[in-house]
């Protein structure tokens, strides 16, 4: 592989031998690179070489690898920066990524996998990217207004704080994990990350992993070959290949028959695709975006999900929340899409009165957006227009109001009782997050000690030790 | 009892938890098995396959890196185990994380894991056990490295096979 006319590669890493090893590696595949063993010297080579592809390790004798990279991006935004880590600290390589790392490697590193990221670092900068065709997974131009995009109108503290993740990771190559009930605007989440990326003219692929037959996922995924099985009357490319220079949607990858979870931690390693009945994989540079409306920890435990795939996947969390926890987002999205539908039909409708405010803002919405978008739809449609009252709305709407029983608990991720004071922090996180973020607390409490931590959360000391490992809290 | 010790001795070399890790060295330690620990693990098709992208020139100067960096981490970690000092223990189990899995030092990769989440958790007790057996085989992986680089200079170029590595005393 010869980067002809690029720059070289910059690599910063202050162990001597490890630093030979990379180089080596990189130098056998064809790339030119520049080494740098501190940050400082780092920073001049990175002016002077002109570099867009970085190699960073994450720990360095004189600065912090992230103020680094930091500083790297802010000098030369289009600079994709691979951070290397050990295998023990992988919550400082998540952080690089939410910092506007482009990927990540851990040490021990593999060279397969180290090319691949690079590889795709390097694909992403070249100047002329064929985009594919969409095939039949669904392909969406980013600029296409989606259907739901009231899903994203909102001033409340919740839909704050997912707006404000999307703008921080969207540019970078993590890998996302959208979590939220049905109807929470996940498929839309994962449109604005891919919108706010730097492959945002690249092509959108959404794939319903629950949608499609389990016999036909792979083929759907990673594609065909003419002739490789009953019915594949022709070559077809996969999801994964459309998706190539772009993004990838799995929606529902809790429902990915597992089989297919281990191609796909596969593919995630290399990068790499091999349709049903090739012979050879093919390179593909592909950013991946999944979503659930299933808690994901749930699934592992369950044994649905493979362990190592969700820790693959679970990069960064986004957590869409539902729309009984968003105030008065309710009315915004209410108005603002009466306003719209009233376009569409070629009505006139001067607005909610405030009998339906009040009564919106105590439904429970358990279809979230999705529902309260076809409360409206239902509204223009089968009323002449003007302000909209209770008498205008679908029968049995405020069931839910009447029927104690039939008012739904807080569900799937965001399963956690409001009001007393210390957990507002919570509210809107995953229980994975939540379980986490109580373990080490409880842990730094006891100052330090697993086992008088285990003890107050009635838990065995191995328990602590194996999820403190499984998250890498090592440094 | 010599059973006992031979089985320790075959366990201590899986993966495993760092609180398994830390029960499996003080029997080590408590039943005389550490004294007759069979050589560093080290997987060589890895660390042939180092020199060999290193290239037939590289290879000697990798080689007496390695060998130096490792004898760096040695003594840092040996000075750090004594004073208990966990930042120290943290960052240089780091390096030797990358350092013991690039040369496919197996065992001495899963100790450095072991000691780096101890050392973040200040479980004092446990690190100066495993402590030691992870300098013990750090002391055995340099040697190897020391003994292959001494092979590249005799007759024929990488001199290959399973090399019995003498301990640093």
């Amino acid at each position: 592989m010869s980067t002809g006319k690029q720059p070289p590669l910059l690599l910063i890493e202050d162990t001597p031998s490890l630093q030979m090893v990379y180089r080596s590696v990189l130098q056998t595949a064809g790339y030119e690179v520049r080494a740098a063993s501190t940050a400082e010297e780092g920073l001049r080579l990175f002016h002077e070489c002109g570099a867009t592809i970085i190699l960073l390790d994450l720990m360095l004798p004189d600065r912090d690898g992230i103020s680094l990279m930091q500083e790297m991006l802010g000098l030369r935004p289009a600079a994709s920066v691979i951070v290397i880590t050990a295998n023990a600290s992988i919550n400082k390589a998540v952080e690089a990524m939410r910092a506007g790392a482009h990927d990540f490697l851990v040490k021990p590193f593999d060279e397969a996998r180290f090319l691949g990221a690079v590889g795709n670092a390097s694909g992403s900068k070249s100047p002329v990217r064929s985009i594919q065709p969409p095939i039949a997974p669904r392909a969406t131009p980013a600029a296409e207004a989606p259907a739901y995009e009231e899903a994203f109108i909102g001033s409340s503290p919740a839909m704050q704080q997912v707006q404000e993740k999307i703008r921080s990771v969207a540019p970078s190559m993590a890998t996302v994990f959208i979590t939220g009930d049905s109807g929470t605007g996940k498929e839309l989440c994962a449109l604005a990350i891919h919108a706010g990326s730097p492959r945002a003219s690249g092509p959108f692929i959404a794939l319903n992993c629950g949608a499609i037959p389990q016999d036909l996922l792979e083929s759907e995924v990673f594609g065909h070959i003419k002739g490789s099985f009953t019915g594949a009357i022709s070559d077809k490319p996969g999801a994964a290949a459309a998706a190539d220079g772009g993004t990838l949607f799995l929606d529902e990858i809790c429902e990915m028959a597992p089989a297919l979870q281990t191609k796909l931690l596969r593919f995630l390693q290399t990068s790499t695709v091999q349709p049903v009945g090739a012979t050879r994989p093919r390179k593909v540079n592909v950013r991946i975006v999944c979503a659930t409306n299933r808690d994901p920890l749930e699934a592992v435990r369950r044994g649905d999900f493979r362990e190592d795939l969700y820790y693959r996947l679970f990069v960064v969390p986004v957590h869409m929340p539902p729309l009984r926890d968003r105030q008065d987002d309710v009315i915004e999205i209410a108005q603002s899409a009466l306003a719209r539908f009233a376009i569409e039909e070629g009505r006139h409708f001067d607005g909610l009165t405030s009998e339906v405010q009040d009564l919106f803002r105590r439904l429970p919405w358990p279809g979230n957006v999705r529902q309260l978008l076809n409360v409206i739809r239902n509204i223009v449609v089968l009323n002449p227009g003007g302000w909209v009252d209770l008498s205008m709305l679908p029968a049995g709407l405020d069931d839910r109001l009447t029927k104690p029983e039939a008012v739904p608990p807080p569900t799937g991720t965001a399963a956690v009782t409001p009001d007393p004071v210390g957990l507002d922090g919570l509210i809107g996180r995953s229980f994975a997050e939540i379980e986490r973020t109580v373990i080490e607390e409880t842990i730094r409490r006891n100052g330090g000690s697993v086992s008088k931590a285990s003890r107050v959360l009635e838990l065995s000391p191995s328990t602590l030790y194996r999820k403190l490992e499984q998250w890498g809290i090592h440094d | 009892m010599e059973t006992l010790r031979q089985k320790l001795r075959e366990l201590s070399f899986m993966e495993m938890t760092p609180a398994a890790q830390a029960i499996v060295a003080e029997l080590l330690a408590l039943t005389g098995a550490q004294d007759s620990m069979p050589d560093a693990v080290i997987h060589h098709p890895t660390f042939d396959g180092l020199l060999k992208l290193a290239g037939p020139n590289a290879a000697r100067e990798l080689l007496a890196q390695l060998g130096s960096d490792l004898a760096m981490v040695e003594d840092a970690l040996s000075d750090a185990l004594t004073t208990q000092d966990t930042t120290v223990i943290r960052h240089q189990t780091h390096v030797l994380i990358a350092l013991a899995g690039s040369v496919g030092a197996e065992s001495l990769l899963q100790l450095a894991k072991a000691l780096n989440q101890m050392a973040h958790l200040a479980h004092h007790k446990d690190m100066s056990v495993v402590g030691h057996r992870l300098l013990r085989s750090t002391t055995q992986v340099r040697a190897f490295v020391a003994e292959r680089l001494a092979g590249l200079d005799a007759p024929g170029p990488f001199a290959s096979g399973t090399t019995k590595a003498a301990a640093r005393t």
